[in-house]
């Protein structure tokens, strides 16, 4: 893929974990990207595989007290927030698919596997990772994405028809 | 309570996260259905032939052990008598895996992040409660 392809993919990232944080009733900015080595990590973050001609990983991150801000039911525990923060990820993932679909990209997804630790340090990712930054009022959470394509892979500029979230498509 | 809640109905829910589970649960115990949860594909198939008498079901299609597609392939292969209908619930939009739901015999697709008075229509159209 060209520059300009992996630009418009990593704004599709950016309009799918906002859109994934507005469906959970958050609001949040995207502040930019940031070094890798620059994030201070918070306890928890998710990991879910993409497969097919583009393949890589998705992380997530967000802080405990994020994540209880945005569970649907107000949960506290520790392993209601993991199962929350892997349904978020799979959302933003599906959110990202999507929108890949409709650029002529198809890919496959793994399930969401959460990993919690005191000191987390990324040594290798597929790809050249993106970390990207998104503020809620003081707080920040952080998505990358890393990603390589097959050649012939390529994303068409305009986006075509999809199922939007919500819709149903009746049998 | 009475088995089945107010309306007297079951809707079985499978999806591998407990927080996707409680969020359908919330918007159809509201209504008066009673919701059996399962965890996973096979898990689904065990409920789905426990509670024979269910009125429908709510599917996920991304889990681990037995996916979604493959439990309402086996569903119908292993259980013939078990012909409720099937509304699958998820991240994916493919119109391939749209067309293998809709050939196993699904009734709809919505995809997450839904709407609970969506989902909930959708359900009692399908149930015969409106």
């Amino acid at each position: 893929m060209r520059i300009e392809e992996w630009d418009i993919l990593q704004g599709l990232l950016v309009e799918a974990a906002k859109s994934s944080m507005a469906a959970a009733g958050v609001d949040c900015t995207h502040s930019g990207n940031v070094p890798l080595k620059s994030v201070a990590w918070p306890e928890m973050f998710a990991i879910i595989g993409l497969g097919g001609s583009l393949h890589g990983s998705l992380v997530v991150s967000l802080s405990s007290g994020l994540l209880r801000r945005t569970h649907p039911a107000k949960a506290t525990g520790v392993a209601d927030l993991a199962d929350w923060l892997a349904e978020l990820t799979n959302l933003m993932l599906g959110s990202i698919k999507r929108r890949l679909l409709a650029h002529g990209i198809s890919t496959e997804l793994s399930t969401p596997l959460i990993l919690s630790a005191t000191t987390l340090r990324f040594e290798r990712f597929a790809g050249v990772p993106i970390v990207h930054a998104f503020a809620v009022g003081d707080e920040f959470f952080h998505v990358v994405f890393a990603a390589v394509a097959e050649k012939d892979v390529f994303l068409k500029p305009e986006p075509g028809p999809t199922v939007e979230p919500g819709e149903m498509v009746t049998f | 309570m009475i088995g089945g809640g107010v309306t007297g109905k079951k809707i079985v829910v499978i999806d591998d996260s407990s927080t996707a589970r409680q969020q359908v649960r919330s918007a159809l115990v509201v209504a008066g259905y009673e919701v059996i949860e399962a965890i996973d594909g096979i898990d689904g198939l065990a409920k789905i032939q426990s509670h024979a008498d269910a009125s429908l079901v709510v599917c996920d299609v991304n889990m681990p052990n037995l996916n979604g597609l493959d439990m309402l392939a086996k569903l119908r292969a292993e259980q013939p008598a078990a012909q409720m209908p099937i509304i699958m619930l998820t991240t994916e939009a493919q119109p391939d895996l749209l067309q293998r739901a809709k050939q196993a015999g699904a009734k709809g697709w919505i995809v997450k992040p839904f709407k609970p008075d969506l989902l909930l229509a959708a359900v009692r159209k399908l149930v015969g409660d409106g």
